[in-house]
């Protein structure tokens, strides 16, 4: 008999999102990534899911705090269907992990009872499939994390009927989150070796850690995260998906990627040639905004070069930008020296010989070395604003 | 401009002095008080000074010795033109003006005083203010007596704005600074100064220091959430390598603890074969010990029995002789005996003998204190007698008044002083007898009658009839009263004389001496008899004598008891003559007794030499018999437990084999103790042993930090030290760039600033350094090439002057000395005239009055080539000099006053 569930992972629950100065920014994205799993309930009834598995991460920190565990127990409890989770490199089950906390016990037990955490290297036997966890105890796995199910398969007797599932969260050659996240963490790998898997003995492989939905063989699929949480890298990077599998013994699965992510996280350069494309900036950014600044987050690198008054124009506006944005964050390489007008209007100045002089030898100061030139631009535009 | 001439009238102390000026040099000599600087302050006045003017500055002008107003006509050029310039200082109302320029109408007083103005570039001064005003006027070209030495770089200050613009109007200096300028300087500055003190420091408070201490804040914060999350790692760590020590103790301790029961099993049997060795070696001691015991007891029963053989061998021969000892002994106790039988006899024979010698002499005793005794009863009794004869005599003499021969003495001689004294009393006396008289006649008032004779002994008053009285003096006067005096006085002297001895008189006493002196007499005579006698002692010896005599007699008594049978002497010499007899006999009995005690002695002596022999040879064989008997129980006990001779021989051999078997079998246990290794057993056993309590301590170190690294492990869930860290990290990567931000502002501001101050200072020196030039090329005129002046700037304008010389540190123009001070101030006013002149025709006029009053002689020379340079220059050199020869070398036209 076939099975449906829904396949998903890197929840990151409790992610702090410290970059975001803003408070209640900070507190959207991360009442929104709750949400999101409130939301996976009515996709499971939509979908018939029999369970629901987290392939790792459901907590952003091993030591998540009461109100995220309250908040996460609570919010799985509302889902109604088996939810089974392993721990991951965020929320590996070394000593002292959240699944470790007594508080998070209580919690699970009093609002989540649904949620099972696997934290064993064994078979778990559902009603309509069997679960072969890789649940990483600590940070930093030394070894593949999914060696023990090779020997498994072929020494452990199990139900020959049921489709085997494989839940694991690490790297796969090329994919993982070897990247440096937005909040300058460095996540570490947890390599899982799929060519050793014996594939023909399972049915699916539900990985984690990689943020964006991605299918590495038939059976083998990242569910991505089903809220954006990072500005996407690389090429095809689809993020903010759950998964619903089909399975059966010895058939090969059926998925189809659902839509899940409510956030858009947007990428954005622009490079200035002269005072006019600061208008043409303008018009880019409102096709890539428009009116959805509230729900959007955006990456921005600026470079070349823009006259005085222009950079205060620019300035304005990405003070706007900021504002609107859950999230602007900003590359901002942009060289602001005065325009020929500028320079002209502050040097040749034949009435005023000391501004003329002080200017002027500024000028200079532009062709010395990149710190003497910054700070001489720097004094232009004080010198500029003194005039105004 | 150039002065031409100048004519003063009534002016001070000149009448009317005409000065024509050469257009370059000139030397204006005079002697003090001559009416020089009166000269140049006419020049001044009528160029700088309304003519309407009054007051003490009018008043000052009018001359005492001339007569009519001060009148001052100059004629110079300005202005391309030729002018004459008069003025008539007469007060506000009188005073007149006129200029007229060459070729032109007139010009009259305010509207002459305007065009002048103009002419000058310079207002004059009226009113009542000129007098100060006057001064300040053109004071720069005008250098007037005692001021020669003012610091020139006032003057300078003073027409900064016009020197600019001269030299801006030449190209020579660069522009002034606008009012834009000034504005953006003084916003830089602002701007400066919220973010920099006075001395370029960053300030407390600002934006960049601000954010440096929220920067320090974040970074603090940072690394104490680090710090949180590092401790949590730490217990992660703690708790694997707890985990870790656990699991490895748990693997070694089972096989440790097996190895260890081992080692005790096997400990426990070297435990029982040590008990067993210690068993069998008792009993090979006890199988050895009897062996011995029986040998030993063997070899004592055949010694004991050859002793028994000798000993009886040995007692025989002294059996024998004990015989020979008794004899011995006997015959000396008979002899003894014998010798103490008549010891005792003499012994008895000199004791009867003391008793009856005492009895003797106590006998001779008592006839002796018989005889003394009635000896002294016979004294006693006369002196009896003679005490009742005293008695009778006493009483007899008692009666008689006491009396001594010498009391005799005295009576004989009163009553011879008596006699005496009445004689001469009867001698001195007169009679008087009335014989007839018709008148009353009384003596000493007392009525004499006729023919009764009266003795007058002593003064008399005799009066007869009522006129007549008579003093009569027996004896002449007064030894009529001494004899009478005397007469009494002896009379009574005898007469108390014999009342106090009782007797009637003279006769009486001597009589009743001589009966005192024969009962004396007797009394001595007596009492002498009766000391003879023994006095008042002769009692006493009396009832000593009885005394003695009734103990005597009590022991005579006593002693003849015990002696009835001797026969008792009747006398005293009977007694001694017993006595005597008596005492050879006593000593007789002593010398038979000492030699019966000597004789006794020695046999006594013997005897105990025997018996002791005997006794010492009795004990001997009685110790022999006793040994004999102690040898033979001896054997009898050792036969009786261990048989005779047969048996015994066979019990020997029998506990020999018992020792053997007990050696073998001592050896075999000890065999099987070596083989099982005991010391190494032991030590394996401890090294086990503390083996697994190393490893139980580790066990239990493992598990004590399992349960503090557990402990730490557990959150209590109000924060998530990874998402604080993060936070951390983010804030102070915002406070960072926050920082930076500041900081690169405030560098670009002091860049500004620092750009401000350079710039003006640069332009500021641009516009000094045309002056400071001309300067120079007049001092070095002075002092020699190389010699330089720096004109100090400040923001207001110029501050003052350095001087620099070769191979000298600068000095400032106030260190100058008089001279030179003098000599630079000329040089920088002579530069300063040279740019100003541009704007009058290229020449100006400057005047020196007697202004190097300080400077040396053989300084006049160098001074006169500055001079002579700045007339070459185009300037009017008008020096007023009251040593004029000092300048011949300047070549000016001179004028002398």
């Amino acid at each position: 008999m076939p099975v449906t569930f829904l396949h998903t992972a890197d929840w990151q629950l409790g992610k702090p999102f410290a970059s975001i100065r803003d408070e209640s920014k900070r507190n959207r994205l991360q009442q929104e990534r709750l949400q999101c799993i409130r939301n996976l309930g009515k996709i499971a009834s939509e979908t018939k899911a029999s369970f629901i598995l987290v392939a790792g991460d459901l907590f952003d920190s091993s030591q998540a705090t009461k109100t995220t565990v309250s908040a996460a127990c609570s919010a799985i409890g509302s889902l109604g269907i088996p939810v089974l989770a392993i721990p991951g490199n965020h929320d590996h089950a070394g000593p002292g992990s959240i699944w470790d906390q007594d508080f998070f016990k209580r919690e699970q037990e009093q609002l989540a009872p649904n949620l099972r955490v696997l934290t064993a290297q064994e078979p778990v036997i559902l009603p309509d499939a069997i679960i072969l966890p890789a649940p990483l105890l600590r940070r930093h796995e030394p070894g593949d994390p999914t060696s023990w199910i090779r020997a498994a398969v072929s020494e452990i007797e199990l139900p020959a009927d049921l489709p085997r599932i494989v839940l694991a969260h690490g790297t796969i050659q090329g994919f993982g989150s070897t990247q440096e996240d937005d909040d300058g963490e460095t996540t570490v790998m947890n390599w899982i070796d799929l060519s050793s898997l014996p594939e023909e003995h399972l049915d699916f492989i539900a990985l984690g850690d990689w943020h964006g939905t991605k299918q590495i063989h038939t059976k083998a699929w990242y569910s991505g995260t089903p809220e954006i949480d990072r500005f996407p890298k690389g090429e095809g990077n689809d993020p903010g998906n759950v998964l619903q599998v089909t399975v059966a013994r010895s058939t090969p699965p059926l998925v189809e990627k659902i839509q899940t992510g409510r956030f858009t996280w947007k990428e954005m350069n622009f490079r200035f040639s002269d005072d006019e494309s600061l208008d043409l900036f303008s018009t880019k950014l409102d096709e890539i905004i428009g009116n959805s600044g509230d729900e959007s987050l955006l990456r921005l690198t600026l470079e070349g070069s823009l006259g005085i008054n222009s950079a205060g124009r620019l300035e304005k506006l990405l003070e706007s930008l900021d504002s609107r944005l859950i999230r602007l964050k900003l590359d901002n390489r942009v060289t602001i020296a005065p325009s020929e007008e500028e320079m002209i209007a502050l040097t040749q100045r034949s009435g005023d010989p000391l501004i003329s002089s002080v200017a002027s030898q500024l000028v200079a100061d532009l062709q010395g070395n990149a710190e003497d030139a910054a700070i001489a631009r720097l004094a232009l535009r004080e010198l500029h604003a003194a005039l105004a | 401009m150039r002065l031409l001439s100048l004519t003063i009238r009534n002016y001070r102390v000149h009448k009317d002095v005409t000065v024509t000026f050469d257009p370059s040099r000139n030397l204006i000599g005079g002697a003090n008080e001559s009416g020089k600087s009166t000269l140049a302050e006419a020049a001044h006045r009528v160029l700088f000074l309304r003519a309407k003017t009054g007051g003490s500055v009018q008043k000052e002008m009018v001359s005492q010795t001339h007569l009519g107003d001060p009148e001052v006509v100059l004629n110079f050029e300005a202005a391309e033109t030729s002018w004459e310039l008069e003025k008539r200082f007469a007060g506000t109302s009188k005073g007149s003006t006129r200029l007229t320029p060459s070729g032109g109408a007139t010009l009259r007083d305010d509207e002459a005083e305007t065009k002048l103005t103009e002419i000058l570039g310079t207002e004059g001064a009226s009113g009542r203010g000129a007098a100060n005003q006057l001064p300040a006027l053109w004071a720069h070209l005008w250098v007037w007596q005692g001021k020669s030495g003012d610091d020139p770089s006032l003057h300078a200050s003073t027409h900064k704005d016009t020197l600019v613009q001269r030299l801006q109007k030449d190209g020579i200096a660069a522009v002034m600074q606008s009012a834009a300028d000034q504005l953006a300087a003084e916003k830089i500055t602002e701007s400066y100064l919220e973010l920099f003190t006075n001395t370029g420091r960053p300030k407390s408070g600002s934006k960049p220091e601000l954010a440096l201490a929220r920067l320090t804040q974040a970074e603090t914060n940072l690394k104490k959430t680090k710090e949180a999350a590092s401790r949590l790692e730490q217990a992660v760590t703690d708790y694997t390598r707890a985990e870790k020590g656990i699991a490895e103790a748990d693997s070694v301790l089972p096989s440790l603890r097996e190895q260890r029961t081992l080692a005790d099993k096997n400990l426990l049997e070297v435990s029982d074969l040590k008990k067993e060795e210690e068993i069998r070696l008792r009993a090979l001691e006890a199988t050895a010990t009897r062996h011995t015991q029986l040998t030993r007891d063997d070899e004592k029963i055949h010694i004991l029995k050859t002793q028994v053989t000798n000993s009886q061998k040995d007692l025989a021969p002294a059996e024998e002789e004990l015989e020979k000892f008794i004899t011995a002994e006997t015959s000396t106790r008979i002899s003894s005996k014998t010798a103490e039988a008549a010891l005792r006899k003499s012994s008895d024979s000199l004791r009867k003998s003391r008793l009856v010698n005492d009895l003797t002499a106590a006998i001779v005793s008592s006839f002796e204190k018989s005889e003394t005794h009635n000896l002294l009863l016979e004294q006693s009794q006369k002196a009896k007698t003679i005490r009742s004869e005293l008695a009778t005599i006493r009483a007899s003499l008692s009666p008689l008044p006491i009396l001594s021969s010498t009391d005799l003495t005295r009576l004989r001689k009163l009553d011879r002083d008596y006699s005496q004294a009445q004689a001469t009393l009867d001698a001195i006396a007169t009679g008087i007898e009335l014989i007839e008289t018709s008148e009353t006649a009384t003596l000493d008032g007392k009525k004499l009658i006729p023919g009764e004779p009266h003795i007058l002994t002593d003064a008399g008053e005799l009066s007869i009839g009522s006129g007549t009285r008579l003093r009569i003096r027996p004896g002449g006067g007064s030894s009529l009263a001494e004899a009478r005096s005397n007469a009494e006085k002896s009379s009574q002297a005898i007469t108390s004389a014999l009342a106090s001895l009782t007797v009637r008189d003279l006769e009486h006493a001597t009589r009743v001496l001589e009966q005192r002196q024969t009962f004396e007499q007797r009394i001595e005579r007596r009492e002498e008899s009766l000391t003879a006698l023994g006095g008042e002692k002769l009692s006493q010896e009396l009832t000593h004598a009885a005394q003695e005599l009734e103990t005597i007699n009590a022991e005579v008594n006593r002693r003849s008891a015990q002696l009835e049978d001797i026969p008792k002497p009747s006398n005293l010499a009977e007694a001694r003559q017993q006595l005597t007899s008596h005492r050879d006999t006593l000593s007789s009995a002593e010398t038979e007794e000492a030699t019966a005690q000597k004789s006794i002695s020695q046999i006594r002596k013997r005897n105990e030499a025997a018996a002791q022999a005997l006794q010492t040879h009795r004990e001997k064989i009685s110790t022999a018999r006793d040994s004999l008997r102690d040898q033979e129980t001896s054997i009898k006990v050792l036969e009786e437990t261990h048989g005779n001779t047969d048996t015994r021989s066979q019990a020997i051999t029998k506990a020999k084999q018992a020792q053997n078997e007990a050696t073998a079998s001592l050896a075999a246990t000890r065999k099987s103790l070596s083989e099982l290794a005991p010391e190494i057993l032991s030590a394996d056993l401890q090294r086990f042993t503390r083996a697994i309590a190393q490893q139980e301590a580790k066990h239990r170190e493992a598990s004590d930090q399992l349960l503090i690294a557990r402990d730490r492990l557990t959150l209590d869930g109000t924060t998530d030290p990874e998402a604080d860290m993060r936070h951390a990290l983010a804030r102070c990567e915002a406070a960072r760039e926050e920082h930076t931000s500041e900081h690169r502002r405030a560098q670009a501001i002091e860049k500004l600033h620092l750009l401000f101050s350079s710039s003006r200072e640069a332009i500021d020196r641009s516009l000094v350094e045309p002056l400071a030039e001309r300067i120079n090329g007049y001092l070095q005129c002075i002092f020699g090439k190389g010699t330089e002046i720096r004109v100090k700037l400040n923001d207001s304008g110029i501050e003052g002057m350095e001087i620099l010389r070769p191979g000298a540190s600068a000095f400032e123009f106030s260190t100058l000395s008089g001279g030179a001070k003098e000599q630079v101030a000329a040089a920088s006013r002579l530069a300063l005239a040279e740019i100003l002149a541009a704007d009058h025709d290229g020449s100006l006029p400057i005047l020196f009055d007697d202004a190097f009053a300080y400077t040396d002689p053989e300084r006049t020379q160098s001074l006169q080539r500055m001079l002579d340079l700045a007339a070459t220059r185009g300037l009017q050199v008008i020096v007023l000099t009251c040593t004029p020869g000092e300048y011949s070398g300047f070549g000016a036209m001179e004028r002398r006053l």
